[in-house]
């Protein structure tokens, strides 16, 4: 260790000192807030399991679309491997910047804007999951389903593309916001892969494959909106509205960083909260409207596949 | 130099019927403090309130004027100003040194990229861990992870430096420039050094603050402090009766803290210079006893 320079002139943060007013302490914030966002950004682009995602994602979306679905089915990868694998990733990357933060034992930049920052992140995953979709797009466009096969019959543009987003690339932002709040809330290792497995069990359980889940399967943050049934086969579209449930899906991520930010006990005020309500009042409009609009009894193409 | 940097005032601690801290009072002033007391004494307590961490269940703290137990405005002032290393620190996985003490400078506000990697090149050349910047953190000895946690707290040198037990696992010579660092400090801000490492607060402090069950047993100078043990250690061949302490040492003689002092000369005993370890030892009797064996 050396003492050279130790009295030397004293070098102060950007926004040490200034920070006395509330626009410049907003300022401050704000720059922070872009610095961390920056960071966490590159520490998750490194983190291996994402990694892994990518490459999964990318190899599925190379794939030649599928004869009778096109690329319909293939939403369960980036699902999966930026939803699910990017939940456990991100709760890593939570509880690391938590350990972080207790290191340099109190800091002026409070958690909130770290949580903000972490949720930031998932801006990542979240734009391989648009990548996918246009990829998935225009595969479709190339190779349409076969007139047997799934989606059939007249269904809307909107319908098609809100059922591909809802289920691909929702995910890869819900996920990992989903472990920005499991990061927060329970950062101890092994809760984020226990919490990952019950919510693919619960998913799989809920798709609709029980006649009476198939309305209230929407609840779900990914869900199946059509499959192959009977003998011979015959392709199936469910009920519901996917334009909606897509809805339903941005209000729970909206909800999932209110849930991170409210662990910081000084980000409780009065917008949060208001944000909070607001977000959960959509959330039960948009899931009730998911189920009960859209497709209003289980349709089956009169073709076998 | 004299001015009041740190006023603690009236200050109280409850976890549930325990009382962590009660009714302590001190101020704080340029150079270095240490801060002396068994484990359970309320040392981390006070540091965890003085550093806006916890807040009091009663009583007032001033920082640099800033009310830091007023509002969030105020407690951001004080932590703007204030170099703070905890007790136990763990460290991230799949970190670098660099990346370590980057990621905690913006943190601390330091949003400006090119001038953050100064600083951070800067605290790193300090501890002496220029060198290995770029190396993971788990590839660290446990005393190089000890100075890079403690890398942190120095970054924009801060006006206030409260340091919770900083050299367990240095060796004596990272020790001794520790010491320089914190000397250097001392001159410009106040440090304040909790420890169970009497010889540190021997070679480094001006001031002493010895506190236990929470209130405050001595606030003086270490000469002052020492003094209180002056006549009361003794060396001789076998150990004074009633000693709070004995053993034996190198020389082989009989080292005696406390104890009745024999009443008719004999000169097989003499009294012994008093070290701070004497004073504190013989300040809080066992509780102190119990507090070195578990920090041991």
């Amino acid at each position: 260790m050396s003492a050279t320079d130790v009295t030397a002139s004293t070098p102060t943060p950007a926004a040490a000192g200034s920070a006395s007013t509330p626009a410049s302490a907003s300022a401050a914030a704000g720059s922070a807030l872009r610095r961390l966002a920056g960071l966490e950004l590159r520490r998750y682009a490194r983190r291996p399991l994402f990694l892994i995602g990518v490459v999964l994602t990318a190899v599925s979306a190379a794939i030649p679309p599928d004869h009778d679905t096109s690329t319909f089915f293939n939403s369960i990868v980036p699902a999966a491997a930026l939803g699910i694998l990017g939940l456990v990733a991100m709760a890593s990357l939570t509880r690391s910047a938590h350990v972080l933060r207790e290191s340099a034992g109190v800091a002026p930049v409070p958690e909130r804007t770290q949580t903000a920052a972490l949720a930031l992140g998932c801006l990542l995953p979240f734009a391989v999951g648009i990548a996918w979709f246009a990829v998935s797009v225009w595969g479709y466009h190339r190779h349409p389903p076969a007139p047997e096969g799934y989606p059939f019959g007249d269904m809307s543009t909107s319908w098609k593309w809100a059922l591909l987003f809802g289920e691909g690339t929702m995910a890869t932002l819900g996920g990992p916001l989903l472990g920005v709040v499991i990061g927060r809330w329970w950062p101890r290792r092994g809760v984020a892969p226990m919490l990952a497995v019950l919510l693919v069990a619960v998913v799989i359980v809920m798709q609709g494959l029980f006649d009476p889940l198939i309305r209230v399967r929407v609840v779900m943050p990914f869900t199946y909106w059509g499959g192959p049934d009977g003998n011979p086969e015959h392709w199936r579209i469910l009920t519901g509205s996917p334009q909606w449930w897509v809805g339903y899906l941005a209000c729970l991520c909206g909800l999932a960083v209110v849930g991170a930010l409210w662990h910081d006990p000084g980000a409780r005020g009065r917008l949060l909260r208001v944000a909070g309500l607001a977000l959960l009042v959509a959330a039960v409009a948009t899931c009730l409207l998911a189920m009960f609009t859209g497709v209003g009894d289980v349709l089956t193409n009169p073709l076998p596949s | 130099m004299n001015e009041t940097l740190v006023a603690v005032e009236a200050v109280t601690k409850r976890y549930g019927d325990t009382v962590a801290l009660d009714a302590m009072s001190l101020t704080l002033r340029s150079g270095l403090t240490g801060l002396l007391g068994p484990n359970g004494a309320g040392k981390t307590t006070l540091i965890r309130i003085l550093t806006t961490a916890t807040a009091p269940s009663s009583g007032r703290i001033t920082v640099f004027g800033h009310d830091a137990t007023g509002s969030l405005v105020d407690r951001t002032e004080v932590r703007r100003q204030l170099g703070y290393v905890p007790q136990e620190v763990r460290f991230p996985r799949g970190l670098t040194c660099f990346a370590f003490v980057d990621y905690i400078a913006v943190l601390k506000e330091w949003t400006d990229t090119a001038r953050r990697h100064t600083e951070v090149r800067r605290v790193l050349d300090l501890v002496g861990l220029g060198d290995r910047a770029t190396r993971k953190i788990r590839a660290l000895s446990g005393g190089q992870r000890r100075r890079l946690a403690l890398s942190q707290a120095f970054l924009g040198r801060p006006r206030l430096l409260v340091l919770d037990e900083p050299t367990a696992g240095l060796d004596p010579e990272q020790r001794a420039s520790l010491r320089t660092l914190l000397s250097e400090h001392g001159r410009t801000g106040a440090v304040l050094l909790a420890t169970h490492q009497t010889e540190d607060v021997a070679a480094l402090c001006e001031r002493i603050i010895v506190v236990d069950a929470g209130r405050i047993r001595f606030d003086g100078t270490v000469a002052e402090f020492v003094a209180t043990a002056a006549g009361r250690v003794w060396l001789g061949d076998a150990p004074l009766p009633g000693a709070l302490q004995t053993w034996r040492t190198g020389t082989g003689r009989i080292r005696s803290i406390g104890g009745v002092a024999p009443t008719a000369p004999d000169p097989t005993v003499s009294a012994a210079e008093p070290t701070v370890e004497d004073a504190y030892l013989l300040m809080l009797g066992p509780a102190a006893h119990a507090g070195a064996e578990v920090a041991a």
